[in-house]
């Protein structure tokens, strides 16, 4: 009885002043960590390809068109699950928000590559697939650095 | 410095601060040591990609309609490294709050046995969870 009562003012008081001690990281979510390594191993290798000259025709865009969609399939279900997890103090709610952000940017260049790749194909050495590394490494990181520690 | 929590006594505010002090400069230097290096790096490869895309347009190796579409995207780049950054700053300042509040939750579990929170204060043994 005594114990249930302690518990009970323990929580209470738990809820006043450290609420701020909610975790940072939501719960470990396995589905955002497999997508968002699949999205960022078919993007690594997407762009290894494009610099060996594997699409320096934009003909062979149309071959790649089912790699494109893989990738941009499992950055909408990352960009989700990122979207939707539970946070408890205020650094955390934005930090969220920017990690949805982050998500979606890598996304974006991946679209950009595509259109790069269908209009003019990708030549080795131009530049042209830097911009989608650096955005999707930086959505990888953010995700790591979401998880709890 | 690190502190042996399990046996961490403050007995008032100011030995509370100075705990606190302490954890937070040494939270705040590992932080920024292992991340440091981060954005100099993505801002170093935008810009040898820059580069390479300027050479490509010169010789002739792609249109300017190619060249257009790719500084385009290394653009967007370079500004969600801007955006990067400002992320890393919300982790850090969240790291900062759990670090307060993991000594905190240690400085009342050891005076009272509570443990006010658990994901923070984990001791050996298990330890009673206030919820």
């Amino acid at each position: 009885m005594f114990q249930t009562m302690r518990r009970g003012a323990a929580c209470a008081l738990s809820v006043i002043a450290l609420s701020g001690c909610a975790i940072f990281a939501p719960p470990d979510d396995p589905v955002l960590d497999a997508k968002i390594t699949t999205a960022y191993e078919g993007v690594a290798k997407l762009a290894a390809e494009g610099e060996m000259g594997l699409y320096a025709d934009k003909a062979t865009y149309a071959g790649a068109i089912a790699t494109y969609a893989d990738i941009q399939a499992a950055l909408a279900v990352a960009a989700v699950r990122a979207g939707s997890q539970p946070y408890a103090a205020r650094p955390a709610q934005k930090a969220i928000a920017a990690e949805v952000s982050l998500i979606q940017g890598c996304s974006a260049q991946v679209k950009g590559l595509a259109q790069l790749h269908q209009m003019a194909g990708i030549i080795p050495n131009t530049g042209a697939t830097t911009a989608m590394m650096v955005s999707c490494d930086q959505a990888a990181k953010a995700v790591t650095a979401m998880k709890p520690r | 410095m690190s502190i042996d929590f399990s046996t961490l006594q403050v007995d008032n505010a100011d030995e509370l601060a100075t705990v606190l002090e302490q954890q937070l400069g040494a939270t705040a230097t590992d932080w920024w040591n292992a991340n440091k290096s981060v954005v100099p790096g993505y801002l170093r490869s935008l810009a040898e990609a820059a580069i390479q895309t300027r050479t490509a347009l010169a010789n002739h190796q792609i249109t300017p309609e190619a060249a257009d579409l790719i500084l385009h995207n290394q653009e967007l780049a370079f500004n969600q490294t801007l955006q990067f950054t400002k992320f890393m700053t919300l982790v850090l300042s969240q790291t900062l709050l759990n670090t307060v509040f993991q000594v905190v939750g240690w400085v009342i579990y050891n005076r009272t046995g509570i443990n006010l929170a658990p994901n923070l204060v984990q001791p050996a043994g298990g330890g009673a969870a206030a919820s």
